[in-house]
């Protein structure tokens, strides 16, 4: 079956790039904008790979993870988060709740696709 | 591709900078909005995430000075310095500047550039990070490690699966996996949410350390992880079966890590220690390298006889057909061993299976830049504008068939492209659009797979056909034929409607030559053609073999197999749904669903309890299908119907099932273009 993967981000083009990227790798790419946005897709589809950033308006990607977590559908499904960050103490809050690893911005298309591999098969 | 993305950016980058302004001038109006060092923040964190990955490393740089001032604020929540905000508005001046490639080439912008990241750097007592020298991985000399790799028990709450950590290992080199099961619970009260295995694994390898530790990356707070070398070459070459056995009952009864290395270090125990002993990554057996795949990287392919492949398939299929018997025996006789075992041959035949088919099997796709040449230079050379199109060109088919495929399609593309399309200004007067259009189309249907050439051009000429005929002596004058019995004069040996004969066509091969060799193919041929609309050829080519996944239904006493791939979703439906529906449409989830009761559409005798629904999506169109039961994923070998199934095209083939009975594989394409077919005349 085709995998499904949902990209939440408010900056359309990290949005573009990633679907762009994943697509060519033959995932099937959703696009949320915030956190609000991504839970009423979460609603209606079921999701293999969720990947999320950080920092967004109205719903944050911290908020995001806790709320995916919550429902039962997605209880397990692996979560990265997009980061730029070095420091260690956004990585630990994204863990804590719930997120399963995460990408480094800016990253090449192929460590994107290979991180994403590390997650579904 | 890439450029229309770099338009977004630059857009977008524009965008934020204006943001950015607005907020920054409203930080100066009150210092002391949170807020407002929020936004700030955000946004710059976005700008440096796209701008490195556009190549404005010299913005990203300094967008992350900038960010690093403004976290540290957040942060510490102190109120907003005024200095920072002069230069973060300098920044945006700048950034707009090196935006513009031309701009930024100048000597002024550099020197403007280096001036503003030392300010920042001198305010946020932060040094310029060097320019990063990303050291290439170097590949090392072959080293064996002991790990343990012991997760908490809520690993899976982050959705993590530890099988795949296994795998990447498994594909740096020669894995050898001991589990630990001490921890299991008993069945009944075993929490499938936990994880209550651990592992001690053995690698041998020649990436280096960094490359092991990646596999662990996004587990590391939340696992107990040991890397121990064990020396360098393979020390493992000597760890015989046995000793591997003996490992792995001493590790499933729990041995601990300490006493794990212990065992594997005494002398003539499982691994051979002492640098004198240690072979040495070059004087290692040939098949040992072999089997870690490290040597052998970048070998040759070898030629196999077609035959020899399409006996591997027919093997394979046949294993299929018997292992499903195997899972269902070892289901029906309670034997937890056999089951273990029929699991595990399970396993193993779905790798060979896929493995086979990766041998035997190509992407049509894999020929397209072939085509997509052609095109371009064909319509160059005849001055003609045509566009190129492939739609399902992830269908696969036999090796050996695309090779001689790929001749006849060729041939076919010259057709349409020298005699199909029109050129532009006859296209016009036509009135159609001056670019023309070739379109390939691939899909599977059944046990074929059908591959569909159309052109928007001319259109065949029947008369010209049937007046040729004549002249080569083909037909009689009195001969009256039908449409389809001109176009079958095409494919005759010897016909050639071309005009004169072009540098394009007329290079020996006519369609009586295509017709050959689809039928040397065991496939079929056929022409469709409307004068001034375009031309279709259809190629239906049999699949040797075909192997499915998917998911078992029954209706009626009937079991049904659906082709997984089809297959989006299930619910379970009640009678009182179905007595609410209204317009052949369910509510589910929301959404209206078209669905359709299979065993009317059967006209099985079925008790109709209904108590299942299947979503299956072809293409644009989605149905729900209800079913009496769903029995399970099933691995279904595909085999041709009788001929007294000629009449419906619905069900696509038969599947032996375990126990000798047959189940029926449907078709979802036909099956619901059928279904709604049937509606709209009901309605």
């Amino acid at each position: 079956m085709e995998k499904s993967i949902l990209i939440v981000d408010d900056s359309e083009t990290i949005r573009e790039t990633v679907s762009f990227t994943l697509e060519n790798a033959q995932y099937k790419v959703q696009k949320a904008v915030d956190g609000e946005d991504a839970l009423q897709l979460l609603d209606k589809h079921q999701y293999q790979l969720i990947i999320t950033d950080l920092h967004m308006p109205r719903l944050d990607g911290i908020g995001l993870i806790k709320a995916i977590r919550a429902r039962e559908a997605h209880q397990f499904t692996p979560i990265l988060f997009l980061t730029t960050e070095s420091q260690t103490s956004r990585k630990d809050e994204a863990r804590a709740a719930g997120a399963t690893g995460w990408i480094v911005k800016p990253f090449v298309p192929e460590k994107l696709v290979a991180v994403v591999q590390k997650l579904i098969r | 591709m890439i450029e229309h993305l770099k338009q977004k950016y630059l857009e977008e980058a524009h965008d934020l900078l204006l943001e950015l302004e607005q907020t920054l001038l409203l930080l100066e109006q009150n210092p002391a909005a949170a807020e407002g060092v929020e936004t700030a923040f955000r946004v710059m964190h976005t700008l440096k995430g796209s701008s490195g990955m556009f190549g404005y490393q010299q913005i990203g740089e300094l967008v992350h000075l900038l960010e690093s001032g403004y976290d540290a604020i957040r942060a510490s929540g102190s109120p907003f310095p005024h200095a920072l905000l002069n230069l973060s508005l300098e920044a945006v001046d700048h950034i707009r500047l090196l935006l513009d490639a031309a701009a930024a080439a100048t000597e002024a912008c550099q020197t403007t550039h280096r001036l503003l990241l030392k300010r920042a750097a001198e305010m946020l007592y932060e040094v310029v990070p060097a320019t990063d020298s990303s050291t290439a991985p170097t590949r090392q000399e072959l080293t064996s490690w002991a790990l343990l790799f012991a997760p908490q028990a809520d690993l899976f709450k982050n959705g993590t699966n530890p099988l795949y950590i296994l795998e990447d290992l498994a594909s740096l080199g020669q894995l050898h996996t001991f589990a630990d099961t001490q921890l299991l619970p008993p069945a009944q009260a075993l929490d499938p949410r936990c994880c209550y295995l651990s592992w001690k694994l053995l690698l041998v390898t020649d990436a280096p350390e960094s490359d092991i530790r990646d596999c662990f990356l996004f587990v590391e707070g939340s696992c107990r992880l040991e890397l121990h070398p064990l020396g360098p070459g393979n020390c493992l070459s000597s760890l015989s079966e046995p000793a591997t056995a003996e490992l792995a009952r001493q590790v499933r009864e729990g041995l601990s890590w300490e006493q794990f290395l212990e065992q594997l270090q005494q002398p003539g125990a499982a691994v051979a220690a002492g640098p004198g002993q240690l072979p040495t990554a070059d004087s290692l057996p040939e098949a040992e390298g072999g089997a870690a795949g490290l040597q052998t990287r970048g070998a040759a392919s070898i030629r196999v006889a077609s035959d020899k492949l399409d006996d591997l398939m027919n093997l394979v299929s046949e294993l299929v057909a018997n292992q499903e018997r195997l899972s269902l025996l070892a289901e029906l006789s309670l034997q937890p061993e056999l089951a273990g075992v029929a699991e595990e041959i399970e396993k193993i035949t779905r790798q060979l299976r896929d493995k086979t088919f990766d041998i035997c099997l190509v992407p049509i796709g894999s020929m397209l830049t072939r085509f997509k040449r052609l095109v371009r230079d064909l319509s160059q050379e005849l001055n003609k504008n045509i566009v190129f199109e492939a739609e399902g060109v992830e269908t696969e088919l036999d090796k050996n068939v695309i090779q001689n495929l790929s001749d006849c399609l060729v041939h076919i593309f010259r057709n349409s492209i020298d005699h199909g399309i029109e050129g532009e200004q006859e296209r016009l007067r036509k009135g159609k659009p001056a670019q023309g259009k070739i379109v390939l189309k691939a899909y599977t249907s059944g046990t074929n797979v059908v591959i569909e050439v159309q052109d928007d051009g001319a259109g065949i000429d029947l008369q010209k056909v049937q007046q040729k005929a004549l002249q080569k002596g083909l037909i009689g004058p009195e001969d009256t034929l039908s449409e389809q019995e001109v176009l079958e004069l095409l494919f005759m040996p010897g016909f050639s409607t071309a005009q004169g004969v072009t540098a394009v066509s007329g290079r020996g091969v006519g369609m009586d030559v295509v017709r050959r060799n689809m039928r040397e193919l065991r496939g079929e041929v056929t022409l469709s053609s409307r004068q001034d609309a375009g031309t279709t050829l259809t190629l239906t080519l049999p699949l040797t073999i075909s192997i499915i996944d998917g998911l078992m239904v029954r209706i009626g006493d009937t079991d049904f197999v659906l082709p997984l791939s089809f297959v989006e979703k299930s619910y379970s439906i009640t009678p009182g749904q179905l007595s609410a529906a209204f317009n052949n449409q369910l509510v589910l989830d929301g959404e209206p669903m078209l669905y359709a009761n299979l065993a009317d559409a059967f006209g099985c005798p079925g008790v109709g309890r209904q108590s299942f629904g299947v979503v299956v999506k072809t293409g644009q169109q989605k149905m729900l299908l209800l079913v009496d039961a769903i029995l399970g994923e099933y691995q279904a070998v595909l085999k041709p119907l009788g001929r007294f199934y000629l009449e419906q095209d619905f069900l696509s083939g038969g599947s032996l099932k375990g126990d000798g009975t047959v189940a029926l594989v449907i078709d979802p394409q036909k099956l619901i273009q059928d279904i709604i077919q049937k509606t709209a005349i009901s309605i």
